[in-house]
């Protein structure tokens, strides 16, 4: 008999309809909350204005004309093709909409290892209460969709495998989370090689290695395609220097996450903890063991280390996850059935209808943004706003008059002010830390919390106009000083500047 | 030749046991590395204060005395019997005294804990390279403070709940000695109902849950009597309603000990809980029902705070030895094979009775030496460094009048200093102070925009803080104070003219 072609979505597509529409509706706000969206979206306009690649830094008067890697730059030019279209409520959808189809690869990775119900419960109270962490519009939502897929073509585990390095090579060109896609292709490759069990027949490793040739050969291969982008190998290493102490501990999302504050990820990690001890290795479900027990302790190690990797870690422990869940599901004591459950014709679904759903509502949506009706422009202020602390009215005052020079400015307004005018004024800092470097991001902090050489900062770096949020204790040091005075001040923000004098 | 403990003969060898040995050369090496950081907290000092005050006038204080912004305030003091004993040892061999009780304690402790892997039949080395970690997650929180008190009945009723069950009884006997000298008696009870939910569990995976209550009848009956126990203190089951009074009080975001650990900077907890992840997905066998529960209470106590960190270290011992049975076992083969030699007889008394031995003959030693002697004792065991004591020596000679605003981790300093005669702002005992003060002081230490109201609210006439803190910076920016003195560790500044011009 001819099967009828399937037309409606899997439960996988409907989840990342489900998330996309859900994260419009009420994270549209949150995903603009980090300043880094917005230096990404003037980047990319600038590259796609010029046509070509930024290399040196135009904009600090710290690290002028120094070289700059824009290694993301497809993802740059990404976001400012969606600004372009409609302005911050476009980046936002954009971004929501690779999250979604993230979410969407997630639930048919979990579904191939369990049943949907496993794989529902596995994403809805881990991965996806976790990626809220860092569910921002920036290039490392490239990394959740291409991470994903990495992540289904090792379940499949056949000739999809080769779409592995095509994939490398896009991802090189679009964020630094490249490395995820090899850590996972590491983890299945030493995972299965365990999983068959090579001590068992006199560690014949010849016979283990062939049966892993061809992952071994996609990963190879997928090492060389991390080259190709405009800088060669040199932007895959460069992920290896920016891993300072100093941004470590000091930039909010490289820190280690604070489980107090967190209390949610605190449970979800006790509950892993907990799940980890109950996993029935014994009646293990798929033939994974071993992958899992390689890539689990690498994910919550990078979890625990910085609080951007806790989205990650939930997303990719999501399959193994509702693998669990089932197994100990089957394994509950339950009495003996007196009915046979009655049969029932098995509903067609297809699997491209879900990511076509979500695809065309995000289209819509882009659509609506480029046209912005009455109706769309009124939710579009409520749902896509940037964060309270910036300030419109300070950089109206900045635009018509512009105290000084050389500005000395707080970390996340450097990007806004990237963002908000054109040309910026010439900054100290903004969310490029590893561009300027440990010595003038160890200068910003020292000023930042008004350490003892403050004045000697001030003077090196000639400067001579400030913005700083209001109540910090910088601000209210410096008001002390006669050299300086407040030009500007709202509740939010304090301009200050050298007083005539006091100018060199 | 493998050593073993056997009761029957331990009493014909004074060899000791290898956790005995353990303990004892820990404590010596604790003493000579530790002893110095030992007595670096500020709360210390407090705690000597109060002892020696309680000794000298034979009642517990019920108000308080040493501040200017709670005093006459009622307040519970619920660590008096280690503050009495602090007191004692800090009268009878001065600050080597404290350091040697503690690294004592400290030693006490990790020898009963060996004792539990060795009770649990742990090969030597495996138990020494569990010991290491333990060591190594302990030694950032190991202080001359009661909390080491807590590590050593915490330690002593996990070895009684897990391989000593005929010494049951002993638990409320040692719950009425805790609660006297410490708020960590809490454990003993948690301990308990986890031991007593994990029986349980187990049994009913056996038997029916009827049957399974019966099984657990005497642990039940124990632990009620450790419940009723913990009202023989002074302060009857005040206590337990101070301890939640205490736990609502917000001190979580300041004081570094009640935040959650910086897994980041805590490079040996981290890679401890990765490698704790993968034996737990290596594991063959579903751990027990009390060590899962142990887990779970452990995990959720030190991701929370710090101070908790220790409670991992000790208490999963019995976890780490389930999962590391395998490496056991093979040990266990390996020596079958390879060890044809006699077992040693080892005594499991004599190390702690030389534990101990050593400890009281140390401190008769810093009694009896003679004043000749003395700088070289003060000169091992230093007053910690983080107390300002070139500007207390100032301030002896030049003091100043009116009410100071300290240092929160300075307070203890003048107060030991002083001897309690110099009323300070705040002190460690954040819980005698109240959220509004303890509030206040983040405001004007974080130079908030009340700072400069604050500071006249209290009427302050004088301020004890580090040099190179922004308050410090700003306040004599301003021409309302002056520095009267300044080092690169403190400065006091006091008012250019007097309040309220």
């Amino acid at each position: 008999m001819k099967r009828p072609i399937a037309i409606l979505p899997d439960p996988a597509g409907l989840y990342g309809l489900f998330v996309f529409l859900f994260l419009v509706r009420f994270a549209g706000s949150k995903t603009l909350a980090d300043g880094d969206t917005l230096w990404h979206i003037k980047f990319g306009e600038m590259m796609l204005k010029s046509g070509r690649l930024i290399t040196n830094d135009p904009f600090s008067h710290t690290a002028q004309g120094q070289p700059w890697l824009a290694h993301e730059w497809l993802a740059e030019i990404f976001a400012a093709g969606l600004h372009q279209i409609g302005g911050l409520p476009a980046v936002a959808i954009g971004h929501i909409l690779l999250a979604a189809l993230a979410f969407n690869t997630l639930f048919l990775c979990a579904r191939r290892i369990s049943n949907d119900w496993a794989a529902f419960a596995a994403i809805s109270l881990s991965a996806a209460p976790m990626a809220t962490t860092h569910l921002l519009a920036r290039p490392h939502l490239f990394s959740w969709l291409l991470g994903a897929l990495t992540l289904y073509c090792l379940l499949r585990n056949d000739r999809t495998l080769w779409a592995l390095p095509l994939l490398t090579a896009l991802w090189g060109n679009l964020h630094g989370g490249v490395l995820l896609g090899l850590v996972l292709q590491g983890a299945f490759l030493v995972g299965r090689f365990f999983d068959t069990r090579p001590w068992l027949h006199g560690f014949d490793w010849k016979c283990s290695l062939a049966e892993q040739k061809r992952p071994l050969m996609v990963l190879v291969l997928s090492i060389l395609a991390t080259g190709c982008n405009p800088f060669g190998f040199y932007a895959f290493l460069f992920n290896f220097q920016v891993n300072a102490e100093i941004f470590a501990v000091s930039i909010g999302e490289w820190r280690a996450a604070d489980f107090r504050k967190l209390w949610y990820v605190r449970y979800w990690l006790v509950g892993m903890f907990l799940l980890a001890a109950l996993y029935p290795r014994k009646e293990r479900l798929t033939s994974l063991d071993w992958t899992w027990i390689v890539l689990l302790p690498i994910l919550f190690y990078q979890a625990m280390t910085h609080v951007r990797h806790i989205s990650i870690a939930a997303m990719f422990a999501a399959p193994w996850l509702s693998s669990t869940l089932q197994t100990l599901w089957q394994q509950r004591p339950r009495r003996p059935r007196q009915k046979k459950p009655a049969e029932r014709a098995e509903l067609q679904l297809s699997s491209l209808s879900g990511p076509t759903l979500t695809l065309t509502a995000g289209l819509l949506l882009l659509v609506v943004c480029w046209y912005t009706p009455p109706a769309w422009q009124e939710f579009a202020a409520e749902r896509f706003s940037l964060p309270v602390g910036y300030s419109q009215e300070a950089v109206d005052y900045i635009a018509q008059n512009r105290p000084g020079q050389r500005l000395l400015n707080e970390y996340s307004w450097g990007d806004y002010l990237i963002y908000a005018l054109d040309p910026p004024p010439s900054l100290f800092i903004d969310g490029r830390a590893d561009m300027y470097g440990e010595a003038i991001f160890g200068d910003y902090r020292a000023a930042a919390a008004l350490k003892p050489n403050i004045d000697d900062i001030l003077e090196r770096y000639e400067i001579d106009w400030i913005l700083f949020p209001k109540n910090t204790p910088l601000v209210r040091y410096l008001e002390r000083k006669p050299d300086w005075q407040a030009v500007y001040s709202d509740d939010k923000v304090v301009i200050l500047a050298l007083t005539e004098g006091s100018k060199p | 030749m493998t050593p073993r403990l056997d009761p029957a003969r331990a009493r014909s060898t004074l060899l000791p046991a290898p956790s005995g040995l353990f303990g004892l050369a820990l404590t010596a090496l604790l003493i000579l590395i530790r002893g110095p950081k030992l007595l670096a907290d500020g709360d210390t000092y407090t705690h000597i204060f109060y002892g020696n005050w309680i000794l000298e006038n034979l009642r517990l204080p019920d108000t308080d005395f040493l501040s200017h912004t709670v005093q006459g305030t009622s307040w519970v003091i619920h660590e008096w019997g280690a503050q009495v004993l602090m007191g004692a040892v800090y009268q009878f061999a001065g600050l080597p005294g404290i350091a040697v009780l503690f690294a004592t304690l400290a030693g006490l402790t990790l020898l009963t804990l060996y004792r539990l892997l060795e009770d649990l039949e742990t090969d030597p080395w495996l138990a020494l390279a569990l010991m290491t970690v333990t060591l190594l997650l302990l030694y950032p929180t190991m202080l001359a403070r009661p909390h080491l008190f807590s590590w050593l009945f915490g330690s002593l009723t996990l070895l009684i709940l897990t391989t000593r069950r005929n010494w049951l009884w002993v638990l409320p006997l040692l719950t009425v000695v805790w609660v006297n000298l410490h708020g960590g008696y809490i454990l003993c009870l948690a301990l308990q109902a986890i031991y007593l939910a994990g029986g349980l569990l187990t049994d009913c995976a056996e038997t029916d849950w009827r049957s399974a209550l019966h099984r657990q009848q005497q642990p039940l009956l124990i632990l009620l009597l450790s419940l009723l126990a913990t009202g023989l203190n002074p302060h009857g089951y005040a206590l337990i309603g101070f301890y939640i009074e205490v736990s609502a009080l917000d001190v979580t975001r300041h004081n570094p000990e009640w935040q959650a650990p910086d897994l980041q900077a805590h490079k040996i907890l981290r890679v401890w809980l990765t490698l704790l992840l993968f034996a737990l997905l290596v594991k063959r066998q579903r751990p027990h029902w009390t060590n899962l529960l142990l887990l779970l209470f452990c995990l959720e106590a030190a991701l929370t705070h710090r101070r908790h960190v220790s409670l991992i270290a000790m208490l999963l011992l019995p976890l780490w030895r389930e999962l590391l049975q395998p490496i056991q076992d093979r040990i266990a083969t390996w020596r079958a094979q390879t060890d044809q030699r006699k077992q040693l007889i080892c005594s499991g008394r004599t190390g702690p009775v030389m534990t101990l031995m050593l400890a009281a003959g140390l401190m008769l030693t810093a009694n009896a030496l003679p004043p000749t002697w003395q700088p070289h004792l003060q000169q091992m065991f230093p007053e910690s460094e983080l107390l300002p004591k070139k500007a207390w020596d100032y301030l002896v000679d030049n003091p100043p009048t009116g009410r100071v605003f300290n240092a929160y981790s300075w307070g203890a300093g003048l107060i030991y200093w002083s001897k309690g005669e110099l009323p300070v702002f705040i002190d460690g005992l954040t819980h005698k102070y109240g959220k509004q003060v303890y509030e206040d002081y983040y405001q004007i230490a974080g130079l908030s925009e009340k700072a400069k109201e604050l500071l006249d609210r209290y009427e302050i006439d004088w301020v004890l803080f580090p040099t190179a803190a922004p308050l410090t910076r700003y306040l004599l920016l301003t021409d309302e104070w002056q520095a009267i003195y300044r080092d690169d560790q403190a400065s006091v500044l006091v008012r250019s003219a007097p309040r309220g011009r």
